[in-house]
């Protein structure tokens, strides 16, 4: 098995030589092979034994801790990794502001780029004159980029053309069951944005073990500042997957009707700013039911292992190896190998 | 490849360990029937080589069936269970 996620609440993971055994209230719920397993995902309250973590660690397994609702909450830290000339490389280069302003143009002109053409392609798809239009203003944006001399200037660049985005984003939802009056986070507010959160986080994390698999150290970036805590290289190397893999997942189960309003908990809440995480846990205005939240997991790691032409092999990989080839591009890039950094452009 | 690895082994102790060892790479199906999704060839030789460690050779045996992707859809049973399992990932 290469990747297992943990949902069950209340389960508490146990180990046979290598076999994985879910337990719960003193049974066992399922036995899993471990053998190859590369990957484990524990959501909500899930506890392991000494024997598990030991194997984890041998085996240098990812191991992410998130809460129910999708929110990252802790990672298995291993061992750094030995290539400390690509981190120095990363941390000399990324000091430099002009290098450091080149990359992060690189990034938001990829992801402008992206979000242009995912609209357009629905646009067309639709015959919405609205989503073409957002795609034409978000195009125009992509092409100012270059002309951009201050990291400020770029960030709100950025942050315009996800407005713009996310202006027209309920127009492609085409389930009169769910509704889109804007992207809301922390704590997401209403389903879509539930579903958002919880995708965006799914892929950060595996962009973030992307890079530590190449060797970069995530916490560095150049578009998003660094900041107490915050994986800066991997929110700035996941902007180029977000609208084709995160939204469009989201959409398509939205729209072929697979989840539907009553598939989510709500709760009656006024947004205010939380005090704390338990404050936060009593109020999350919308969760989804467990039954979903499996099924969500389920087609997001099939969209992982669907396979993809990747362009400048020209060889056929999966969504998931995608992630890592463009971290060791990135990497190429910042030790000097490479003469630029191209984000993932799609054709689909 | 998939591989069906079903045996027939005298001694408990023995058998035992074969079937902790095979839970490391598959389901078990039935008393003596384990099915192995996924197995590389690599994997695959490294499973032969630790289940002949631990068995005896004059009164066991353990037989493989690699099965093709054409075999496994036109599976049938009767009774109870489940289809093989065939994912590379796992959600409980």
């Amino acid at each position: 098995m290469e990747s297992i996620y943990v949902l069950e609440p209340g389960a508490y993971l146990r180990r046979e030589g290598e076999c994985l055994k879910i337990m719960k209230n003193g049974e066992l719920v399922q036995e899993i092979p471990m053998e190859g397993l590369r990957k484990l995902t524990l959501i909500g309250y899930v506890s392991l034994t000494g024997g598990v973590l030991d194997y984890l660690i041998q085996q240098r397994v990812e191991t992410i801790f998130m809460t129910p609702t999708g929110r990252f909450r802790a990672r298995l830290a291993l061992d750094e990794h030995r290539h400390v000339a690509l981190r120095q490389a990363q941390y000399v280069r990324l000091a430099e502001e002009d290098f450091a302003l080149q990359t992060a143009a690189i990034i938001v002109k990829g992801k402008l780029k992206n979000m242009a053409r995912f609209l357009l392609l629905r646009a067309r798809h639709y015959d919405d004159a609205e989503l073409r239009l957002g795609a034409v203003r978000i195009k125009s944006m992509a092409d100012a980029v270059d002309s951009v001399k201050d990291i400020k200037k770029l960030r709100g660049l950025e942050g315009n053309g996800t407005r713009i985005y996310f202006d027209v984003f309920h127009r492609l939802i085409r389930n009169p069951q769910f509704e889109f009056h804007g992207r809301n986070r922390r704590p997401p507010l209403d389903p879509v944005n539930a579903m958002l959160s919880f995708v965006y986080t799914m892929l950060t994390n595996e962009t973030l073990s992307a890079i530590k698999a190449c060797g970069l150290d995530p916490y560095l970036g150049s578009l998003h500042a660094v900041d107490y805590g915050r994986p800066s290289l991997a929110c700035d190397l996941v902007e180029e997957y977000r609208s084709f893999l995160g939204d469009r997942l989201v959409l398509s189960l939205v729209n072929r009707r697979e989840v539907s309003p009553e598939d989510f908990v709500y709760r009656k809440t006024a947004p205010a700013n939380f005090v704390d995480e338990e404050e936060l846990k009593k109020k999350r205005p919308v969760e989804m039911k467990p039954a979903i939240s499996r099924a969500f997991v389920a087609s997001y790691e099939e969209m992982m292992n669907r396979s993809v032409t990747y362009p400048p092999s020209g060889k056929k990989t999966t969504y998931r190896l995608l992630l890592l080839h463009q971290a060791r591009a990135f990497a190429a890039y910042l030790s000097g190998k490479s003469e630029g950094y191209s984000p993932f452009l799609w054709e689909v | 490849m998939f591989y069906l690895v079903c045996f027939d082994i005298v001694d408990d102790r023995a058998r035992n360990r074969v079937v902790k060892c095979l839970k490391a790479y598959g389901e078990r199906v039935q008393k003596s029937v384990f099915e192995c999704a996924n197995l590389t060839e690599e994997k695959f030789l490294k499973m032969k080589n630790r289940l002949e460690g631990l068995i005896s050779d004059q009164e066991d045996t353990i037989r493989y069936y690699p099965l093709c992707r054409g075999c496994l859809k036109s599976f049938e049973f009767s009774g109870t269970g489940v289809p093989p399992e065939q994912g590379k990932f796992r959600v409980v």
